[in-house]
């Protein structure tokens, strides 16, 4: 897994590449939170279009992060799920709670508006 | 039940931490290009083998002990695959764990809980035995090939 993060102004991009699973859910977590410790920063992208497998630990790092922004009164979009992560996401009900987009430039676009 | 006449391929884990998943990764991914798998197939078997081995690593062995022995045979068939994980570790069958609400907000949203929820949602037939020495579960998943794949 690899993790990449680039600011679009007051958005924050967090580009999560290979498998958010049991074995590097923790890695992203730290990365995520340590990100939303930074001041007035609550305005976050998960961008998962590089992103091949998602499991259960995964889904905790993102319900981790969606707690943290909800609590910030921020927002947060996951933007470009494959098929299974999509299905995992379905299947959690994930799909419902959460704010999606395609890609990065519409959940970029989603949070400007 | 599906054809089994091909032996079962059988992968065994040391099961003391998670970096062991990469191998199961590249057991599926062999696997799912020898028998032209379908990639929605490859990917519910590994999240399903990835859920229960990573719970049997973390909490299976609560005093630590090691070495332990954790094994996945995975009998494939023309339209049917059937997954045994066995193990050594403390007798514990997890189909007894209640759903989690999946309709709850983000906020009222437990962490965690949804590992086991999903095997018992992609497979078509889930059965835990207690074993002598530890726990076994025997999943099976039916598939469909689209266009001309030949196993």
């Amino acid at each position: 897994m690899n993790i990449t993060t680039n600011e679009h102004g007051d958005i924050t991009v967090m580009a999560i590449e290979g498998r958010l699973d049991g074995q590097h859910a923790q890695a992203a977590e730290q990365a995520f939170l340590a990100l939303a410790a930074q001041e007035g920063k609550n305005r976050f992208v998960l961008d998962f279009a590089q992103m091949a497998y998602i499991s259960s630990a995964g889904l905790r790092v993102v319900l981790v992060a969606a707690k943290k922004v909800k609590a910030a009164q921020g927002r947060l979009v996951c933007a470009g799920m494959n098929d299974q992560v999509r299905d995992v996401f379905e299947m959690s009900g994930f799909i419902s709670i959460l704010e999606t987009a395609a890609n990065r430039e519409e959940a970029i676009a989603m949070l400007q508006g | 039940m599906a054809d089994q006449a091909r032996e079962a391929d059988v992968l065994k884990f040391p099961g003391e931490e998670l970096e062991e998943l990469d191998e199961l990764h590249r057991f599926f991914g062999r696997l799912s290009r020898r028998e032209k798998w379908p990639d929605r197939l490859t990917n519910d078997l590994l999240l399903c083998c990835e859920e229960l081995l990573t719970n049997t690593i973390l909490y299976g062995y609560p005093d630590g002990r090691t070495p332990r022995s954790i094994e996945l045979q995975v009998a494939a068939g023309p339209d049917s695959v059937t997954v045994t994980l066995s193990d050594d570790a403390m007798p514990y069958n997890p189909l007894q764990r209640s759903d989690p609400d999946v309709t709850l907000g983000v906020e009222d949203r437990p962490i965690g809980g949804l590992g086991v929820y999903f095997v018992k949602q992609i497979m078509d037939e889930v059965r835990y035995e207690q074993t002598g020495t530890g726990n076994r579960l025997v999943l099976r998943k039916s598939f469909v090939r689209t266009g001309g794949e030949q196993a």
